[in-house]
């Protein structure tokens, strides 16, 4: 195959698994956390575009200063919210967690199509994201690196980068991360989990619209932009392992690059629905996913 | 030589390299009933979850009648004769006191032999006498999630005798009972050693002391002592690993 | 509601169905028969769920295989001998594909409506059973493989129609299928065979096979350390919602006279398990009557108020887990669900064993 093609795709696949990897940073929080699978959270996603969107048309091309803020900040409160009311009532109901979620899920999608349509609105790059790095000479002649795709990957890089600060250098990670062990003990040792669900969920939610603002500078946003993203979400929080921040970081590539180059060889439908078997084989060798948590509390659940 | 039924070789347990059993070798008698103590933490459940096959260890051998079972599904080596009363009661919920036992004592486990309406009398008539063995005749039509806990505890007890077992594992079977009920429990477990071969947890040397039956301390995933309760009361060594724990006996369930 | 009301509530709703074509209009019939059909569906999530203890969201696989199924059939029934589909025609498909061969056979086919979703759905089950994948994970799963089927069937428009899906039938079993009686016919077969699912259904589950299913649900490993082999209860479970699944999907078919890739999608697949949730998911007749209710609610909600549809779905999600969570069904047999269900929740934490 062509070394040009091949690299264009590889780096394509990064960036795609750039954006999944935050939609699914959140989800891999929860789902360590408090075993809750939040069909919503795509929709975390799409609002994160929305509000890049609102932002883009208050502010004009120096608009990414107030949409990060905006969509981490909205998406968030959103979160806890949607925390607060559904899914600490459910707290040990996993299966009908994830159906009221999904109901959640269909009332924001039909919010969203009733506010901007159903068709996607488009978000202009600011200028200096709008170029492209080009290489020149060499085998690798004429591939393009385009800066927004670019940016989308620092981006991912640097949240991934502070999750694992957060959860493994801080006192609030090492809360979560007590908790992900062994609830009942963590609770009886003072931690506070009801506001660490809260805020855990609220953050998780967050980096999901952070994500959105990325999403809304490659492809316009529509209301479905969500529902398409969260199935893949979910497959790299499954290979991960649960809760893992680096199993979700490793998971989210090897699916973006797998797509990618399936998407290459054949055709991207076809390429989807390879990756999608892919996972249940790997889950044959790896059941409990590629960095799996060993805890006598997980087991009996 | 007596007839050896379990023959524990040198078996280490590892969770993420925390060697819950280390090197361990154990032996039980057929037909004798044996009582394991230690420390919390001190891999006794760990123990019985390596023999039922729950729990794989990284070395060493469960030979079972002379047979390795280390590595044979959990469910065969159930089959083989090997029952497990676990340490939080475990019954099953959504079914009366009645078919809970039945689900217990059917022979045919596999699929095809369960589409089947009604029981056998021979299985009707073994769910009735455990039924009278368990004290719970009056309960029989009742689901097992309505149960007291010491009910459940009994029932528990109930379902790992029902198929006849050899091997007969308890994991603290009082836990939770008052003293008159752990006194009856312990005189049913004496009941049952005629039968069957009986390894008993507890923590409780009241009811230790009921049992009057040979004891094994084990510490830190290994056999510490042998011997009988005078004996090891006598001795300082054990008595140090237990005070140096802050509680001893009644053992707080989660 | 005590059990004789009970009964001859059921008594009246199955008279009330017999006789429908009597009293009911043209479009109201199909529409009936249509949803009917799916209820077929719900009866497998009830095992599979209710039961069973899974939740699987990819049901809509094992409807569509057994659609897809027979509509091969239809469609090459449909098609002069000698010529090709005219799908494949316009996609410049010039050989009839190897797997559409024998679907000429009407005994094929109909036997394939049964065996490949059974079949899909114990290989599934197998995979996932196997290596102990439970609950929440069987869910994504069997969502990402329905995906993974509709979005393949999308774009494989040589081989299946893509999105358009396989529509014009004609005849089936020598029947014309746009005759005039035929209305009539398949509203009684449709409703002969739900009856028969239900009934057959409702029997396996009071053998030892019920009994069993329902303590794997509850505690699994006792189960196991009794001497059964969880996997093997759940495979057959899982085999058998997916060959009602089938049926389900084969019948709708041939409601619809039509069958597509949004037809069968992620969507369907979890509207099923939220109309069965409404009814209640471990009463067979509760998830049968709700998937009946809600589509006919469906079905004049969404004509009168488009855009409020969408709200009512996703308010019905959240408000039955939240207020209903054994359906209607634990409603009505409220004396009994009331006292068991909380301490068996309560009892659910006890079992953790944390020492
Ligand atoms: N599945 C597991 N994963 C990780 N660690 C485990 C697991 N099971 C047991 N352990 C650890 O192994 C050690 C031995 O545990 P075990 O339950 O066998 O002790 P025990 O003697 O039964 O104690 P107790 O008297 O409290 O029941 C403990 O430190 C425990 O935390
Ligand atoms: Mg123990």
């Amino acid at each position: 195959m062509d070394p040009v093609f091949l690299s264009g795709q590889l780096f394509t696949g990064l960036s795609v698994a750039s954006l999944l990897l935050l939609t699914a940073l959140g989800l891999a929080l929860s789902f360590g956390l408090m075993r809750v699978i939040n069909m919503a959270h795509g929709e975390f996603l799409m609002i994160g575009g929305y509000l890049t969107f609102i932002a883009a048309k208050l502010m004009g091309p120096g608009f990414l200063w107030l949409a990060f803020p905006l969509a981490f900040v909205g998406t968030a409160l959103l979160g806890a919210l949607l925390e607060f009311t559904v899914i600490r009532r459910l707290y040990g109901r996993p299966l009908d967690t994830l159906l009221a979620t999904w109901g959640i899920s269909l009332i924001l999608q039909q919010a969203a199509r009733q506010i901007f349509g159903s068709t996607g609105v488009p978000v202009t790059a600011p200028a200096w994201l709008s170029g492209a790095v080009v290489v020149h000479g060499g085998v690798l002649d004429g591939l393009t690196f385009p800066h927004v795709r670019l940016f989308v990957i620092v981006l991912s890089a640097l949240v991934l980068g502070g999750m694992w600060w957060l959860l493994n250098r801080s006192p609030f990670g090492m809360h979560v991360r007590a908790v992900n062990q062994n609830r009942e003990v963590a609770a009886s040792l003072g931690v506070n989990t009801r506001r660490l669900d809260m805020l855990v969920f609220a953050l998780g939610a967050g980096i999901a619209g952070v994500a959105g603002v990325g999403l809304a500078l490659l492809s316009p946003v529509n209301p479905t932009v969500g529902a398409a993203y969260i199935v893949n979400a979910f497959l790299v929080v499954v290979v991960g392992g649960v809760g893992s921040v680096l199993g979700a970081g490793a998971a989210a590539l090897l699916l973006g690059f797998t797509t990618a180059l399936a998407e290459g060889l054949t055709s991207s439908s076809l390429a989807q629905s390879i990756m999608l078997i892919l996972v249940v084989v790997f889950l044959q060798w790896k059941p409990k996913g590629l960095f799996p948590t060993q805890s006598r509390a997980l087991e009996e659940t | 030589m007596p007839e050896m039924l379990l023959d524990v070789q040198g078996v280490t347990v590892s969770f993420d390299g925390f060697k819950a059993i280390q090197n361990l070798s154990l032996t039980v008698e057929k037909g004798s009933l044996r009582v394991l103590i230690g420390p919390n933490g001190a891999g006794k459940s760990t123990l019985l979850d390596t023999i039922i096959g729950k729990v794989r260890p990284v070395s060493g051998d469960v030979r079972y009648l002379g047979q390795s079972i280390t590595r044979l599904p959990e469910y065969k080596i159930a089959t083989l004769g090997i029952c497990r009363k676990f340490q939080a009661p475990g019954v099953l919920d959504g079914l009366s006191v009645r078919e809970n036992l039945l689900v217990a004592c059917k022979r045919g486990k596999g699929v095809l032999a369960s589409f089947k309406l009604g029981a056998a009398a021979s299985e009707r008539a073994r769910v009735d006498e455990l039924l009278s063995l368990t004290g719970l005749q009056g309960k029989a039509g009742m689901l097992a999630a309505l149960l007291a806990h010491g009910e459940k505890q009994w029932l528990e007890i109930g379902m790992v005798v029902a198929a006849d077992p050899q091997l007969l594992l308890l994991d603290e079977p009082t836990a939770g009972m008052t003293a008159q009920e752990t006194a009856q429990t312990a005189e049913l477990i004496r009941a049952l050693a005629g039968k069957h071969t009986v390894l008993v947890i507890d923590h409780d040397m009241a009811f230790v002391e009921l049992l009057d039956a040979p004891i094994t301390v084990l510490h830190q995933g290994q056999v510490f002592r042998e011997g009988d309760l005078a004996t090891l009361r006598a001795d300082a060594d054990v008595m140090e690993i237990y005070l140096g724990r802050p509680k001893e006996t009644p053992h707080a369930q989660a | 509601m005590n059990r004789s009301a009970q009964t001859v509530l059921i008594g009246v709703a199955a008279l009330a169905l017999i006789f429908a074509p009597l009293y009911l209009g043209a479009y109201s019939l199909t529409l009936l028969g249509r949803v009917l059909a799916l209820s077929i569906a719900a009866i497998g999530i009830c095992v599979v769920w209710g039961r069973g203890g899974i939740l699987s969201l990819g049901q809509g696989l094992f409807f569509g295989l057994g659609g897809y199924a027979l509509a091969m059939h239809l469609k090459l029934m449909a098609t002069a001998k000698g010529e090709l589909p005219d799908f494949m025609v316009y996609n410049g498909v010039e050989a009839l594909p190897w797997f559409w061969k024998p679907f000429v056979s009407a005994p094929f086919a109909l036997l394939m409506v049964l065996i490949l979703p059974a079949a899909a759905a114990g290989l599934i089950a197998w995979l996932m059973f196997r290596r102990r994948i439970t609950g929440v994970y069987v869910s994504i799963i069997t969502q990402a493989l329905v995906l993974a089927f509709v979005t393949w069937l999308n774009g494989s428009q040589g081989l299946t129609s893509g999105t358009n899906g396989i529509t014009d039938f004609q005849m089936f079993l020598g029947i014309n299928l746009r005759g005039e009686s035929v209305a009539r016919g398949l509203y009684w077969v449709t409703l002969l065979i739900l009856g028969l699912c239900l009934a057959a259904t409702a029997l396996l589950l009071r053998t030892h096979f019920g009994a069993i299913l329902t303590a794997i649900k509850d505690n699994e490993n006792r189960v196991r350390f009794l001497g059964y082999n969880p996997a093997a209860y759940k495979i057959a479970a899982f085999a058998l919602g997916g060959l009602l699944s089938g049926v389900s999907g084969a019948l709708y078919t041939l409601h619809l006279g039509t069958i597509s890739p949004a037809m069968i999608g992620v969507t369907f697949s979890i509207e099923l398990v939220v109309w069965v949730a409404l009814g209640g998911r471990s009463s067979l007749i509760g998830a049968v009557g709700g998937l009946i209710l809600g589509n006919l609610a469906k079905d004049k909600i969404s004509s009168a108020a488009p855009d409020a549809w969408l709200y009512v779905m996703g308010g019905l999600f959240v408000l039955v887990v939240l207020v209903l969570p054994q359906g209607v069904a634990g409603l009505l047999n409220h004396r009994r669900v009331r006292r068991t269900v909380p301490s068996v929740r309560r009892e659910v934490k006890e079992v953790t064993d944390i020492a």
